[in-house]
């Protein structure tokens, strides 16, 4: 098991953000969790990575539980956020060394690090400029350039499309694909129903902290998932 | 070097490096060091060529004399020169306010005098600008420019958040920022060290007791200079905006640097009030003429000190078998012993006074790194009061041989000529020679244990709360 969240609950002072969520993905699988802004999305990535402790319940990555190992499960993990953001005064290549030799990585070789974001889709001339000169897309890239160049065994998405145009998020959506499919186990927080149902292959509903629903990507049609969504969301 | 360490570090200096207002202000503190060494170095150089001349000067004068008494020419007197130290061209602390001459003569001690500051231009009064000045007032503003948003920029701009997700441990950021920082004021200090040596090379003087003071010199500022560096890191820790760190760091500085100093001033005249000159001269001279207690007429008090003398030279009952001469040169051997006891008691009295000024603006100075690496950094250049007064003291033991020595010729050689006898060069030349060594490190370090004390304090203390503050940074 990549990912576990088990009986997670977690308060924000009176406010309750999650109450007793559980969700498993394993290695080769995306999980993406469907939801309205407050659902507790980005609070169950922000469990997993550790930012925030729970109030009860475990979080566990590769069968480590977060809160117990917080330096050796983040070893395991890539996280790309809505806006992936790096150091604006670096370019891309050092800001990809950065972030693999923060991870601990041992293969810091120009050429690789080069060839790890010309995967990601960067483009060549893109490389050694400056990132404060690049587009989100680009910088979304840089993101997944870092998972891939680390290896990581689960990925971590809080809505990485969002604001992306159809062409580079597609793009991205591919490089999630594959990244699945070489084994990765991928946890996506969405509002993204067409992508989720594209490259997903769980889905999860949330509402007011709770997973409403859950299922297979692969059991519902774009308009069944449209359609399920929304009578979730009724209150 | 641990690896992950030297990339944050080496990270962090590349977006200094980077940062074009970083390169600008760094430019400006730099060439503000190297403009205040030259400077410092300059006026070093004129003063110590200043004081070889009117030595030399001195020197010829009191040989070139003429013949006269010997208690005439002790009356007639000389000057010694305080030595100008290298190290002055770093640090001039409080060399410019206290005298760098003092006037030798018989009957009377005199304080120093020839001020800098008594005699400069107006600019010159106000302190002046110095290595130590841009080192202890401008180089922290640097170093709060480039420490405030170590921490709260990262989280501003989600860099934080994606750093922790790689697993790092927040003690090695931490320790990479301050290794970023350490290397960016190194940048600063190096090649003004370098230029340092050289300039102190050119004035000549630099021996090896100036460069370990030096060495330990440059340790306090590092010491400084750290707790700065380390309180910026603390500061961009916890406090929520970037803005927030840098004002507070800006208030911390304003308090340390301009407020507790001056507080520590105000204190210190407040709880240790010094007489006026006037007031001084005032209590010596009703003491010349009523002793210490009040009660012991000079006659009287110089009487006892006859018998006394006599009695030292077997000469207790030879009364009128002695000549003339040699009675006047034992009555103005004891005058002088009574004068120098009032003066002593008095000066020592009012540098008494001095020193616990000092001391209570060093313990109002442990609220402030600023005011302890202040008087560490005179004490190390040997510009601090106490080798003024170490330099002062020397000076009025040996005022007191070389009037003796003119005295006893007087009672000597005179014989029958009494005080119309006349001596020539030949006594003059004679004459014990002033010289001066200044004091060891140890005595420069002695005097100022309560400021390192405090400096030590700080920098513990500051690295403490940075390395506190990075285990609860905010994500």
């Amino acid at each position: 098991m990549s990912l576990e969240a088990k009986d997670l609950v977690k308060h924000y002072g009176n406010n309750i953000a999650l109450r007793g969520l559980n969700l498993r993905v394993n290695a080769g699988e995306v999980f993406c969790l469907l939801g309205a802004n407050g659902a507790g999305k980005t609070t169950t990535i922000q469990l997993f990575l550790g930012f925030l402790d729970p109030t009860s319940g475990s979080a566990k990555i590769m069968g480590k539980d977060v809160q117990e190992h917080p330096l050796e499960t983040k070893r395991f993990l890539a996280y790309i956020p809505e806006n992936v953001m790096l150091y604006p005064n670096l370019t891309g290549s050092e800001n990809l060394e950065y972030f693999v030799t923060l991870a601990g990585c041992s293969d810091r070789d120009p050429a690789t690090l080069t060839q790890t974001l010309l995967r990601a889709g960067l483009p060549e001339d893109a490389i050694h400029q400056q990132v404060g000169a690049y587009s989100k897309g680009m910088r979304q890239k840089v993101g997944i350039a870092i998972a891939i160049a680390r290896q990581a065994k689960v990925l971590l998405l809080d809505e990485p499309t969002s604001g992306l145009d159809p062409k580079a998020s597609n793009e991205f959506s591919e490089l999630v694909s594959s990244l699945r499919d070489e084994g990765v186990a991928v946890l996506m927080a969405t509002h993204d129903l067409f992508r989720s149902r594209e490259i997903g292959t769980h889905i999860g509903i949330m509402k007011r902290g709770q997973m409403v629903s859950q299922f297979q990507a692969s059991e519902v049609s774009h308009t069944d998932l449209e359609k399920i969504y929304l009578e979730n969301m009724r209150d | 070097m641990n690896s992950t360490l030297y990339v944050v570090a080496q990270k962090e200096l590349r977006e200094i490096t980077r940062d074009g207002r970083v390169r600008v202000l760094f430019a400006i503190v730099l060439t503000l060091t190297l403009a205040a060494l030259v400077f410092g170095a300059q006026q070093t150089y004129k003063a110590a060529q200043a004081r070889q001349q009117a030595k030399e000067r001195a020197q010829t004068q009191w040989e070139s004399q003429g013949e006269k008494n010997p208690h005439v020419a002790a009356h007639y007197g000389t000057h010694v020169f305080a030595p100008t130290s290298v190290a002055t061209a770093i640090d001039p602390g409080v060399s410019a306010y206290l005298g760098r001459s003092i006037r030798i003569e018989a009957h009377r001690r005199n304080l120093a005098s020839h001020a800098s500051a008594q005699e400069g231009a107006a600019l010159q009064r106000h302190g002046g600008f110095s290595v130590a000045l841009v080192l202890y007032l401008l180089v922290p503003l640097l170093l709060i420019a480039l420490g405030y948003g170590m921490w709260s920029r990262e989280r501003e701009r989600g860099t934080l958040k994606q750093v922790l997700s790689t697993g790092i441990d927040r003690r090695t950021l931490l320790w990479g920022k301050a290794t970023a920082l350490f290397g960016a004021l190194m940048a600063l200090l190096l090649p003004a060290g370098i230029l340092i040596l050289g300039v102190l090379w050119w004035i000549g003087g630099g021996g090896s007791s100036v460069v370990f003071r030096l060495a330990l010199l440059a340790l306090c500022y590092i010491l400084y200079l750290g707790t700065f560096g380390a309180l910026a890191l603390y500061a961009s820790a916890v406090a929520t905006t970037s803005r927030t760190s840098l004002v507070t760091m800006i208030g911390l500085w304003g308090l340390f640097c301009l407020i507790i100093p001056r507080l520590g001033t105000e204190v210190a005249g407040f709880t240790v009030p010094l007489p006026s000159q006037a007031e001084l001269s005032n209590a010596i001279a009703s003491s010349l003429e009523n002793g210490i207690d009040g009660k012991t007429t000079q006659d009287d008090a110089v009487e006892k000190i006859i018998t006394a003398l006599m009695k030292e030279q077997n000469l207790a009952n030879a009364g009128m078998l002695m000549d003339e001469a040699e009675l006047n040169g034992i009555e103005l051997r004891a005058e002088a012993r009574w004068e120098d006891q009032i003066y002593d008691h008095h000066i020592a009295e009012f540098q008494q006074q001095l020193t616990n000024q000092e001391k209570v603006g060093a313990m109002v100075g442990l609220l402030s790194p600023y005011v302890a690496i202040r008087n560490l950094s005179a004490g190390l250049c040997g510009t601090d009061l106490a080798h003024h007064q170490h330099f002062s003291a020397h000076t009025e033991q040996w005022r007191k041989i070389f009037v003796d020595y003119l005295n006893k010729a007087f009672a000597k050689d005179s014989g029958a000529e009494g005080w119309d006898y006349r001596a020539g060069p030949e006594l003059w030349k004679k004459a014990p020679p002033f010289s001066y060594q200044e004091p060891g490190t140890d005595f420069a370090i002695g005097n100022h244990m309560l400021s390192l004390g405090a400096l030590l304090f700080w920098f513990a203390l500051a690295f403490f709360l940075a390395l506190a503050s990075s285990r609860r940074v905010r994500v």
